[in-house]
């Protein structure tokens, strides 16, 4: 076994990394050879050192104004999870992808609304527009304008209709 | 599907009948429709053509004339303000809408003579009336009547 190896050894020994035989061997080294020996004594002071290093750092750190940093790193009104914030930071409900029960009215309402404005438009002409219907004498003569020799007015009466008659002005 | 074409259905049917009961939809552009028969007689004239036996009873207030026979027939279509033209042989007949309410409208007639000559009178028609109006030809040999009907 070189040196190299058993320093090897001695710390994997110490490092708690050995076991059986290896074990067995490594304790017989630190027995037997007093370089083994030495260095696994080596290793204890070492690790009591740094152990006794932290054990005095912390007894000499003051922690008292620690929280005060860190309350002071926070913001003023920190949010929480009281409802409010919950429910507006709470994902938009899943709503319902069902298509309405009257959507098949759609279709023939659009159709009979173009039907209707069509109707609207075309109607007149279909039906000939407003009906002259049945005849009535129900006129009113308001005036009559003429340069004509004579003119001659008759009123309207539920059996007569009302009558203009001009005389024109030319010969012919 | 078959909901829905029954509803279609329906709808056409409801639509045409509101369409053809309510004429007065076409009233919403304020129009007035004049529909014009001119019929021409003659001083001492005898007989009416049967196409024009309808109106005997206006054509019987110009005494003295007879032998009438339609001379031309027409329709127009006036809006409120407007005023619209129709040549009728050597004549114009003109019509303006003056006023137009639910149960009147009111119209300035005129006949322009032969020699540029208007002779105009403005009535007032409730729904579907008729008038005559007549211009007789200076010598009074022939007389154009004009039998007027309004729809609104």
């Amino acid at each position: 076994m070189t040196p190299e190896e058993r320093d090897q050894l001695i710390q994997r020994y110490y490092d708690g990394e050995t076991l059986g035989a290896e074990a067995a061997l490594a304790e017989k080294l630190v027995a037997e050879d007093p370089e083994a020996a030495a260095l696994l004594e080596s290793l204890q002071d070492i690790s009591d050192s740094i152990r006794v290093d932290i054990a005095e750092a912390l007894a000499r750190e003051d922690f008292s104004h620690y929280w005060d940093d860190i309350a002071q790193r926070l913001p003023s009104e920190p949010a929480t999870l009281d409802d409010e914030v919950v429910a507006a930071r709470a994902p938009a409900p899943i709503t319902s992808r069902r298509k309405p029960w009257f959507r098949w009215l759609f279709g023939p309402a659009l159709s009979a609304g173009a039907l209707a404005a069509l109707a609207v438009v075309v109607m007149p002409g279909i039906t000939g527009g407003p009906d002259f219907g049945p005849v009535t004498y129900a006129v009113e003569i308001e005036s009559v304008e003429s340069d004509g020799a004579m003119v001659i007015v008759t009123q309207a009466t539920d059996d007569a209709p009302a009558i203009v008659s001009f005389q024109e002005s030319w010969d012919g | 599907m078959r909901n829905g074409l029954i509803i279609t259905l329906l709808t056409l049917v409801l639509t045409f009948g509101l369409g053809f009961a309510t004429p007065s939809v076409a009233l919403a552009g304020g129009e007035a429709r004049v529909q014009v028969e001119v019929i021409r007689g003659s001083k001492g004239g005898e007989g009416t053509d049967e196409k024009v036996a309808k109106h005997a009873g206006a054509l019987s207030n110009f005494g003295g004339y007879g032998g009438w026979t339609p001379a031309g027939e027409f329709k127009l279509e006036v809006k409120l303000g407007e005023t619209v033209s129709h040549q009728v042989g050597s004549r114009t007949f003109q019509a303006e809408l003056l006023e137009l309410t639910a149960d009147r409208a009111k119209l300035r007639l005129v006949v322009i003579d032969p020699k540029g000559k208007p002779h105009a009178t403005t009535l007032t028609f409730g729904k579907g009336a008729q008038t005559a109006i007549g211009t007789k030809s200076k010598d009074a040999s022939q007389i154009h009547v004009f039998v007027v009907q309004t729809s609104f």
